[in-house]
């Protein structure tokens, strides 16, 4: 086994580790830092994929920013809510049964694939650092996208607004 | 000298319309914060003259030359014909939301929220570009969800603005994950440069190298959209939301975003997976098999009549979902017919669920109640809505003279022409078992009260012209289906 394939392991494990951390904890504040953590072992991911420039990103704006901004606003409303304690009925029963049937057909076929490995001589960034190919993706190939995803923002930050603030006139 | 390709690209021909909604959305909004009280009547007057001028533009490049723009959006057909319905929507929503907020308070931002939703929806029909496909959708998405949800005040708006939130959220992840699949396959988000590799190099079809995960990626999809278009057994979230939404949404819910993910759908199956998987093309029939029978089973006992317009827009789904079945058997001439059968029953569909949506609101506006018994006497009174209602509630039936029978006549055709006529006979039988419920809101509207003397019924002059547009629209395409089919044939 080589490095990075070690590294790759022990990082997945902390991912899913996180993730499953995330989802058993009763008190929202637990699952704010659990996914943070899951934030963190993604960029750890990236940094093995050579993408230096996406794993920093990563940290800087969702494990920095976005968790930050989850515990202010779980600060800012109420963080004592509690999630009542998980029960086995036949209802989540049949979720799990429905997950794990899934959770088989995609491993399996993606197991039993051959997939296409890229040519390791070939540089997928055509010579340029990551942030340069970064930014001839971003502002030339993706550039109608990239102009969407503000439109995007703006609906949903209007969006937010609005519906906040006709709840806060009810009261 | 830096390479200035970028700048140099047909922007005006080809993505037209998606500017001048996107500017108009802009002022609206500008013009929404600075002026106050009376002023923001006109709102809906200026976003009405941008989508006019949107599907001015849209018409007069409708016969365009094939241009792409930075090869992401692109107006090829497809994107033609789609934009025109949509735009053709957007006006009639938004005449409805004039209306609507006239009788009822609403906030005000809904305007330039539906501008946005439909800058989403365009991008999707004209993008053959993964990520903007996925992007279009998720702004047109964003901005439903805020609007199901937009009357706070009403606990069945919440629910159904938080029911679509969630089922959105999973629609969105199940489409991500299959496209992720699909990228990882082929090395592009490219919907074109896929198409060209998969087409022109012998063995390089994605289905015939990695069977697995094309099924896998093929099956998220389809799971993905099919959340969006309510597709039996994706359609719990439906008659709530539609039921708790404001009606205009409602009726842009059941149009306008339909349609925009009937033509994402179209696009994808088209150009990644028509190419070679045959094999899979039987899930979207036995789709369209259990959402035409369940939807209109569901539909037979429902009274509240939002919610029967819910399902019963469930199984229209279902209807245009079988030209999809098709497109893998037909051959590249058939694909004109069966782009043609989808964009008929889309256009028609468009007419007669938005004016009853329009109908169903002026009577519970009027009396209070939103259950099929509140139409009693309306003949009497109106006779003009009772009589438009007739019609589309014929249209949405199928009966001959509407545009509903056409439509339904030409993806009859189609599954006898290409061998799939055991869902043509489905779609007969399931329309026939449609016309019972149907008929049973006409038979209220000419039933005589026999009680108190319901509240007079009273259209403003927004909703008069929106439903006579849509009465006009259903019986044009019902009388003289050519003067649409002319226009379909001549792009195909």
């Amino acid at each position: 086994m080589s490095g990075p394939l070690i590294a790759f392991y022990v990082i997945a494990l902390c991912v899913l580790s996180c993730a499953v951390l995330l989802l058993s904890a009763r008190r929202v504040i637990h699952m704010a830092l659990s996914v943070g953590g899951v934030f963190i072992g993604c960029a750890a991911l990236y940094l093995l994929l050579d993408a230096e420039f996406v794993g920093v990103a990563q940290i800087l704006i969702y494990a920095g920013a976005i968790t930050i901004l989850i515990l202010f606003a779980i600060m800012l409303t109420n963080h004592e809510a509690q999630e009542p304690p998980f029960r086995w009925n036949v209802r989540n029963v049949l979720s799990a049964l429905g997950c794990l049937l899934l959770c088989a057909v995609i491993l399996l076929s993606i197991r039993r694939t051959a997939w296409p490995v890229p040519d390791a001589s070939v540089d997928i960034n055509g010579g340029n650092s990551n942030p340069v190919a970064i930014g001839m993706a971003l502002f030339k190939q993706y550039a109608i996208p990239f102009e969407l995803v503000s439109l995007l923002l703006i609906v949903a930050l209007v969006g937010a607004v609005l519906l906040a603030r006709s709840r806060k006139e009810d009261e | 000298m830096p390479n200035l390709d970028v700048l140099h690209q047909p922007y005006w021909s080809t993505m037209g319309p998606i500017l001048i909604l996107s500017v108009t959305a802009f002022v609206v909004m500008v013009l929404e914060f600075s002026v106050s009280g009376r002023g923001k009547r006109w709102l809906h007057g200026v976003a009405l003259f941008g989508t006019a001028a949107a599907l001015a533009d849209a018409i007069l490049h409708l016969y365009a030359k094939p241009q792409a723009v930075l090869a992401t959006l692109q107006n090829d057909i497809l994107a033609n014909l789609f934009t025109v319905i949509l735009l053709c929507t957007t006006f009639l929503v938004l005449l409805f939301a004039w209306d609507y907020t006239q009788r009822v308070p609403l906030a005000p931002e809904h305007t330039y929220l539906i501008l946005f939703a439909v800058v989403g929806a365009l991008t999707m029909v004209s993008a053959v570009d993964m990520v903007a496909l996925y992007v279009g959708l998720e702004v047109l998405s964003v901005s439903s969800y805020v609007l199901a949800g937009l009357r706070t005040r009403k606990l069945s708006s919440v629910e159904g603005g938080i029911k679509y939130l969630v089922m959105g959220g999973v629609s969105s992840a199940l489409l991500l994950y299959g496209l992720s699949f699909v990228y990882g396959l082929s090395g592009t988000t490219n919907l074109g440069e896929l198409f060209a590799n998969q087409t022109f190099t012998a063995g390089a079809a994605i289905f015939q190298q990695y069977p697995a995960i094309t099924a896998l990626a093929f099956v998220l999809i389809l799971a993905g959209l099919g959340i969006k278009l309510s597709l039996v057994p994706f359609h719990m979230w439906t008659p709530d939301t539609y039921a708790g939404a404001p009606s205009p949404v409602s009726a842009m819910l059941s149009t306008l975003a339909k349609t925009a993910a009937f033509g994402m759908l179209l696009r994808i199956v088209l150009y990644v997976f028509a190419v070679s998987g045959d094999n899979l093309f039987y899930l979207i029939s036995l789709l369209a098999a259990v959402t035409m029978v369940v939807g209109n089973l569901i539909a037979l006992p429902q009274q509240d009549m939002k919610r029967l317009l819910a399902y019963s827009s469930v199984a229209q789904a279902g209807y245009v979902l079988v030209p999809f079945t098709m497109l893998t058997n037909a051959t590249v001439v058939d694909w004109g017919s069966l782009v043609d059968s989808i964009g008929f029953y889309l256009l028609a569909y468009t007419f007669m669920t938005v004016g009853a949506f329009a109908i169903v609101h002026v009577v519970q506006d009027a009396r209070g109640s939103r259950t099929a018994d509140a139409l009693t006497g309306l003949y009497q009174q109106s006779p003009w809505l009772a009589g438009s209602l007739t019609v589309f509630l014929l249209g949405l039936a199928g009966m001959p003279l509407t545009a509903g029978f056409i439509g339904k006549f030409y993806i009859f055709a189609d599954t006898l022409h290409l061998h799939h006529a055991w869902l043509g006979v489905l779609l007969f039988l399931t329309s026939v078992v449609s016309f019972y419920y149907y008929f049973g809101l006409i038979r209220k509207l000419y039933q005589p009260s026999i009680s108190v003397q319901p509240a007079r019924v009273q259209p403003t002059a927004a909703m008069s012209a929106l439903v006579g547009l849509c009465v006009l629209g259903t019986i044009v395409l019902g009388i003289v289906p050519a003067s649409w089919l002319h226009v379909l044939a001549a792009l195909t």
